[in-house]
């Protein structure tokens, strides 16, 4: 299997088959995992905060708003079908106690969520919140599958 | 379990890369705090050639020469020096083959990065396993919190940004000695953080009697550095303390970003509670954070060949 390695701030949509995307340690970043069986497309889109003033074209995820455009974009030219998408998050670490400006992945989170239930686009599952960072692989017989540093098992979404 | 088989057992020397054999003893269960302290003595001290230099760039009348004639005679650091300079992050136009060249081209602030740096990478390049971190990890967790720290120097127009980047540099050396003479605690500490939800620091303080934050001063003590970097890093991780100085309030503040940005993040993880006053106390706001995270992410992936050091001081 093929791994392609998606970096934070940028995101990837392939309808190759045999493809294993990772997106490593996450922080409190969200990685938007994405499956349309009807057209064969998976991706994987990592924003890291809500808004920038100035996107960087090598960065195009790394804010929400324009992150999720153009990772949207990119699904439905391949020919995906909203109807078919299934979507899930997985990330958004967050620290025991601090102020609201500094839980940036609860800021993402909400965003990203009320952005695709507005959209009428499935929520399958989520792994979010709590303590601790993740690393995602997404392939496209499998749903998330989730490990954390300290932790034997992996979590199967 | 003495000090001397303590000491049989740890291995620590220094060859000529001043690469350092530091594996920890897993058979350990008696330590506290106290036995640390007796023992950080046995560590390599921090090149006495980047101090010695440090030292002469706060002298106005230190010439190129001057520096050249103290770090010439180490090859490691001067290997380091070169690719640091030559990396992306310090971004000259030309390519420098030779130290005399490099440091006579890059300006002080740049050249105090650059020998911090060089000295540091044998200490914070190495793989800790109580904290499940890659050898790649605490070195790329440093290099980001010093980024993103000289970045918060520009936003809020901190008066030294060098201090703060060196404290930034080198705020986790403590996870290192944790990592070796530790043993078999850390498994509790992991544990208690872990599966009991005690913060980091806490259940370090409780296996302990003191967490990575005061390892990491008194080695930063031991190695003659100022005051101020000691207690920013003594600081970090203590949401009492950090508030009470802008360096300290920095340092916690860039250290808190690059972790929620997952830069080298171990199983230590989010386990940490944060002042709900570090920013207002710094005057930033929350727009404002969200630009530096931008920014020390763009410089952080501009910097690959400076990441990359890792692979050669291991």
């Amino acid at each position: 299997m093929r791994e392609i390695f998606v970096e934070k701030g940028t995101f990837v949509v392939t309808d190759e088959g045999g493809v294993l995307l990772i997106a490593k340690s996450l922080g409190s970043t969200l990685a938007i995992c994405l499956r349309d069986t009807s057209s064969g497309i998976i991706g994987i889109c990592v924003p890291v905060v809500p808004k920038v003033s100035t996107p960087d074209p090598l960065l195009t995820a790394f804010d929400c708003a324009n992150g999720l455009r153009e990772f949207f974009k990119e699904v439905m030219e391949k020919g995906a079908k909203r109807q078919n998408i299934k979507i899930w998050l997985v990330g958004v670490g967050i620290f025991f106690e601090g102020p609201r400006e500094l839980n940036i992945g609860a800021q993402l989170y909400t965003y990203v969520k009320n952005t695709i239930e507005r959209n009428g686009i499935k929520i399958v599952k989520e792994h979010v919140g709590g303590s601790y960072n993740r690393t995602v692989r997404f392939s496209f017989t499998d749903g998330p599958v989730i490990t954390i540093p300290g932790e034997d098992e992996e979590v199967v979404l | 379990m003495t000090a001397d088989n303590m000491t049989a057992d740890t291995d620590i020397e220094m060859n000529n890369n001043m690469a350092l054999t530091l594996e920890p003893d897993k058979d350990q269960h008696d330590f506290t705090l106290d036995y640390i302290f007796e023992n950080l003595t046995q560590l390599p001290t921090f090149p006495k050639a980047v101090q010695k230099a440090m030292e002469l760039l706060n002298n106005p009348n230190t010439t190129t020469k001057h520096l050249v004639d103290v770090l010439k005679f180490d090859p490691a650091i001067t290997t380091n020096v070169l690719r640091l300079t030559n990396s992306a992050r310090f971004g000259l136009a030309q390519k420098v083959t030779n130290l005399e060249t490099a440091l006579s081209l890059l300006g002080r602030n740049q050249l105090k990065e650059i020998l911090m740096a060089s000295g540091s990478i044998p200490y914070i390049s190495r793989e800790l396993y109580g904290y499940c971190m890659r050898p790649e990890d605490l070195w790329h967790h440093s290099m980001a919190t010093a980024i993103c720290a000289d970045i918060l120097s520009k936003y809020i127009n901190f008066e030294e940004p060098t201090t703060l980047f060196t404290a930034a540099l080198l705020h986790d050396i403590g996870k290192i000695v944790l990592n070796l003479y530790v043993g078999g605690n850390l498994e509790k500490i992991l544990e208690l953080a872990t599966k009991e939800g005690y913060s980091f620091t806490e259940a370090e303080w409780m296996v302990l009697g003191g967490d990575h934050a005061v390892i990491g001063s008194e080695i930063m003590n031991q190695w003659d550095f100022p005051e101020d970097i000691i207690k920013a890093i003594r600081n970090h991780h203590d949401p009492d303390l950090y508030i009470q100085d802008r360096l300290s309030s920095m340092l916690a503040l860039s250290n808190i970003l690059v972790i929620i940005m997952g830069i080298g993040v171990g199983a230590d993880g989010f386990r940490y509670w944060i002042n709900p006053e570090l920013l207002d106390a710094l005057k930033i706001t929350r727009n404002d954070i969200y630009e530096v995270m931008f920014e020390t992410y763009k410089e952080f992936i501009n910097s690959k060949d400076a990441l990359m050091l890792y692979k050669d001081n291991n």
